[in-house]
């Protein structure tokens, strides 16, 4: 229990009307990382965006229960903007903005209030670094980042992220979009952050969460089926449900 | 029943081959039918598409063609021949005009020769479309009527040296003093002296029938004496009488060099010459009686002339047009202060219509609940977008000229121009705006960033290269806007001193000069300018929006 | 929930369940003939039999690069993934098991010449149960039958008793003087053994039955 990052109790989500997540509850270990998998709406996203209060942005949408991230509760009095600080997220497809591969990394640190040219360019080099991104670009950190690879522009996206100094790192399906080779170094960097983050990955390749995750979440019509070591969930789950999903019999 | 079975089997197995056959058949009939309509659809869209560019080019073409070169129809009583050495009336003997090189001068007629020797007009304005003082210069031997403004010199050298030097000057020197010029730093002008007199004769209406003019052509006909008649090229029925000038005169080398013959070609038929008198008396008394002759003699004589017709091609826009200030209407000088009127008025509307525009954009994308109030406005801005201009004028007019007070000027033109492209402004950054896509502003809010920091940061940069298109669609509108302008901003064709100045802009200035009738050369050049300017500007905007992203 | 994805999938388990059976089939064939040619003297039966396991190493062969291929390219989880771990051990029990039918062949082959010191009566009993045993054990893994596993398991202790009883009575002979009857003795005992590794093997073959249905490995 000490291990625990964050902490989720009897969590409802409603979009409107629509119920999208009925009494979810959850422990994230720390310097893991857990895999979120389901079928297509079956809540895993709808989930991975309450962690850092994405759904907000949402019109009509309401959540119950609690979800401590380090034991506070972030639907309380958590300042929403640390919050999505320490809560980063990657998305699904490589979002670079229109600026240079320098200026992406930057965004983060400057909106946070970062000026000092002399830090940024340290903080640039350590994110681009640790996205193992760095020998790729350092020779073009003025280059336009849309001008990258897909794989290379969602390690920026990674090393954007890790940029503003995170906690927690939410992955919503960030290889979706990308080649094996890509799939595979992004996997690789995953194995290597977790040292250092606590990681939640949406995935809808299951093979990816057996290779990548410690533990596996499966999510069914909104509710959280079977959670568990992936190893587990992979053998040898007890919910038939799981058996028939991760062995491709429905979804 | 055997019988019928041992029947029946063929007959349905080839009622099947049929069948499928004829299906067969259909699909091949129906393959060969979409192939041809395929076929046919490209046809015709390429069609579509080859005439639209056709018809863009033709356009373009022809106003740019028009721009650069000037083509026209012209008649003066001259023929367009002239030497440099000419006997003009009031001088004894030939002379030589001598002008500055600054003067964009190539040739002259006798008339206006004489009127700049009398100081009418002083400006070189109504001759070569130069706004220069005139200075002529003579020798104390010249004959003639001069103004008071004539400077007298008592040597060529001196006439020379401040021909030389004096923008604006010219001289007239002797034919015979030309070699005491040389390596003075000036043009010589050759002087066109000659015209067409005729007999009263030529003159006459008969059957609705009248000699006008001739051309160069008809001219050397004449003068080889390969038409008989006048009826032949227009004129009534009446036989050509062609005198030939007095052998050695002026006159009788330029006839010599007009026809393109020698000495011993002389036509049959033309009825010779011995002295000036005879030669002018001839013409005047021969039925159809035709001789060139200078126009002066012929002025002095009472003797009838034909207008000469010719084409006179040359270049149109040249870079003084661009560098000069316009003078009197537009029909002296260039279109100077003209184009930076221009650019003042786009940067001004520019800087009025940019923030206005986005801002408004940014809050119906961005802000506003996507509700009724949304439909509404953007129902407003896409029906004023297709408001006529003229409609936006006379609103300029009575808010800002008149209402308002700010008077005809800059301001009230620009604000009013403002006010029409605002619309394409908010439509074109709107569109931008929401082709930015969502995970750029998720990508931003999942870093921690306010909405404004998303804005301002990531959407706007990301959309600034459709914004761009947008205002540049704009000014592209507001530099060719004339009717928007008429009322508000005025023509004053000066360059625009305070916000409050009546300002002549290009396309303004393109209305005035057709509508005056002053020049379409003038009028093509200008629009040759205004189509150089959107040009540039799209280019050099996608250049920025290219280098940037 | 079962419904009707990875069609092509199942269909492929399906033929590899049969062709597992097949396997069965022939090993118990080679069983039976075996004993037959030790209970007649047949040496034709018996050369037959030893003729006829290349066929069956054969199929092992075919069946590890079946199973390998699935593996490979239908990436199975959960159960799906430890049937076919389970089939590869299973195919290659039953390979041993037809060596052992190949045992007895050639022990059947070395007796034909000489007169039984005593009728045979525990070894074609308990090469029938074995048979029998084999039969169970690849319907139970046929079915995913966890019960039917165990249940086949537990008749080995049947199988070691007839086994133990066998040879203490042919420790009787031991003792006597004749060498050939010692010899023969010996012989019997050896094919006895061959019949109860048979069923050891069987065992392993309920034990994957039942690892593959539950992911838990049991001690039988």
């Amino acid at each position: 229990m000490n291990n625990s990052k964050l902490s989720v109790k009897d969590l409802d989500f409603y979009y409107g009307d629509f119920k999208a997540l009925h009494n979810v509850s959850m422990e994230v270990e720390k310097n893991k990382v857990t895999a979120l998998i389901g079928p297509s709406g079956c809540g895993k996203s709808t989930f991975l965006k309450t962690l850092n209060r994405m759904n907000d942005l949402v019109e009509g949408s309401k959540v119950h229960g609690t979800i401590l991230y380090d034991g506070e509760d972030i639907y309380g009095k958590y300042d929403i903007i640390q919050l999505r600080k320490k809560v980063g997220m990657v998305f699904q497809a490589p979002n670079p903005f229109a600026m240079s591969i320098y200026d992406n990394i930057a965004y983060g640190p400057r909106i946070h209030g970062i000026k000092n040219r002399k830090v940024l360019d340290q903080i640039v080099e350590k994110s681009l670094f640790q996205a193992a991104i760095w020998d790729e670009v350092k020779d073009r950190l003025n280059k336009p980042a849309l001008g990258l690879s897909g794989g290379q522009q969602q390690r920026l996206c990674i090393a954007r992220v890790l940029a503003v100094e995170p906690d927690v790192i939410l992955m919503d399906e960030p290889t979706s979009a990308l080649d094996p080779v890509s799939t595979s170094r992004i996997e690789d960097l995953i194995d290597e952050l977790k040292k250092d983050y606590t990681i939640i990955i949406v995935t809808h390749n299951m093979q990816q969460a057996g290779r990548i995750s410690d533990s596996t979440a499966f999510f069914l019509h909104g509710y959280l089926e079977e959670m568990g070591q992936t190893e587990t969930i992979f053998f040898n789950p007890s919910s038939k449900k799981t058996e028939d999903y991760i062995s491709g019999r429905f979804g | 029943m055997s019988i019928l079975l041992n029947t029946q089997t063929p007959v349905t197995d080839i009622s099947i081959e049929a069948l499928v056959n004829s299906e067969q058949r259909k699909a091949d009939t129906h393959y060969r039918k979409s192939k041809r309509a395929n076929t046919l659809a490209t046809i015709t869209l390429w069609s579509a598409a080859a005439l639209t560019l056709a018809i863009l080019v033709y356009i373009l073409g022809f106003i740019i063609y028009k721009g650069f070169r000037s083509d026209n129809i012209l008649e003066t009583d001259y023929i367009n021949y002239g030497t440099i050495e000419s006997p003009l009336p009031w001088q004894s003997d030939d002379t030589i005009m001598i002008v500055n090189s600054d003067v964009r001068l190539k040739e002259i007629n006798g008339d206006n020769l004489e009127s700049l020797l009398k100081g009418k007009p002083s400006n070189w304005g109504n001759i070569n479309e130069q706004d220069l003082d005139v200075i002529p210069y003579v020798l104390d031997t010249a004959e003639g009527n001069f103004g008071k403004k004539t400077i007298i010199k008592n040597d060529v050298e001196s006439i020379a040296a401040a021909v030389e030097n004096q923008v604006g000057a010219f001289g007239i020197i002797p034919a015979a003093d030309a070699d005491k010029i040389d390596g003075y730093k000036l043009n010589v002008i050759p002087v066109w002296s000659l015209g067409i007199g005729v007999s009263p004769t030529v003159l006459e209406i008969k059957d609705n029938k009248k000699m006008r003019f001739i051309d160069g052509d008809m001219l050397k006909d004449i003068l080889r004496g390969n038409i008989s008649n006048w009826q032949e090229i227009g004129g009534i029925d009446l036989p050509i009488t062609l005198v030939i000038p007095p052998a050695g005169s002026y006159e009788y080398n330029a006839y010599l060099e007009l026809a393109g013959i020698s000495e011993d070609e002389l036509p049959d038929t033309g009825i010779s010459t011995g002295n000036p008198a005879e030669y002018i008396e001839q013409i005047n008394k021969l039925d159809g009686g035709i001789g060139i002759i200078q126009i002066t003699a012929a002025e002095a004589n009472d003797m009838k002339t034909l207008k000469y017709q010719y084409r006179k091609t040359g270049r149109n826009i040249q870079m003084w047009f661009l560098f000069e200030e316009p003078k009197r209407a537009g029909r002296v000088g260039g279109v100077s202060s003209i184009i930076i009127n221009t650019i003042y008025m786009v940067l001004l509307t520019v800087l009025f219509s940019t923030p206005i525009g986005i801002g408004a954009a940014v809050y119906l994308t961005e802000y506003a609940k996507q509700g009724r109030l949304v439909k509404i406005i953007r129902l407003g801005t896409e029906t004023l977008a297709g408001i006529p201009s003229i409609i936006f004028g006379l609103f300029g007019f009575i808010v800002f000229v008149d209402y308002m007070n700010l008077g005809i000027g800059l301001l009230s033109g620009t604000l009013t121009l403002t006010l029409m492209i605002l619309p394409t402004i908010v439509r074109t950054s709107e569109e931008a705006i929401k082709a930015v896509p969502r995970s750029f502003r998720a990508g931003s809010l999942a870093l921690g960033a306010g909405k404004w920091q998303t804005i301002y940061k990531v959407v706007i940069p990301a959309a600034a290269p459709g914004i761009l298109t947008g205002v540049i669609l704009a000014v592209g509108r507001a530099v060719g806007e004339t009717a928007a302008l008429l009322f508000t901003m005025g023509f004053d064709y000066r360059r625009v001193e305070n916000l409050n100045t009546s300002a002549r802009v290009l396309s303004t200035h393109l209305y005035q000069l057709v509508k005056e009738g002053i020049s379409f050369d003038r009028a093509f050049a200008t629009a040759t300018i205004l189509i150089v300017i959107v040009l540039a500007v799209n280019v050099l905007s996608t250049k920025l929006v290219v280098r940037k992203y | 929930m079962q419904t009707k994805s990875r069609i092509h999938f199942s269909n492929m388990m399906k033929e590899l369940n049969e062709q597992i059976l097949k396997m069965g089939i022939y090993v118990e064939e080679a069983m039976k003939k075996a004993v037959a040619a030790l209970r007649d003297q047949n040496i034709e039966l018996a050369e037959e039999v030893i003729k006829e396991d290349d066929r069956i190493n054969e199929f092992e062969l075919e069946l590890f690069d079946k199973v390998s291929i699935l593996l490979a390219t239908e990436q199975p989880v959960a159960t799906d993934l430890r049937h076919l771990t389970g089939a590869i051990r299973i195919i290659s029990d039953l390979e041993r098991a037809g060596d052992y039918a190949v045992h007895i062949a050639k022990g059947a082959k070395r007796l034909a010449g000489e007169t039984y010191i005593t009728p045979l009566q525990q070894i074609p009993e308990a090469a029938d149960m074995a048979r029998q045993m084999l039969k169970d054990a690849l319907t139970a893994f046929v079915n995913s039958d966890e019960e039917l596993a165990r249940e086949v398991a537990s008749r080995d202790d049947v199988l070691d008793k007839l086994h133990k009883k066998l040879i203490k009575k042919m420790l009787k002979y031991m003792n006597k003087d004749s060498e050939a009857e010692i010899e023969q003795a010996a012989n019997l005992m050896f094919l006895a053994r061959y019949l109860e590794r048979l069923g050891d093997h069987i065992t392993n073959v309920c034990e994957w039955v039942i690892y593959s249905k539950t992911g838990k490995h049991p001690e039988l």
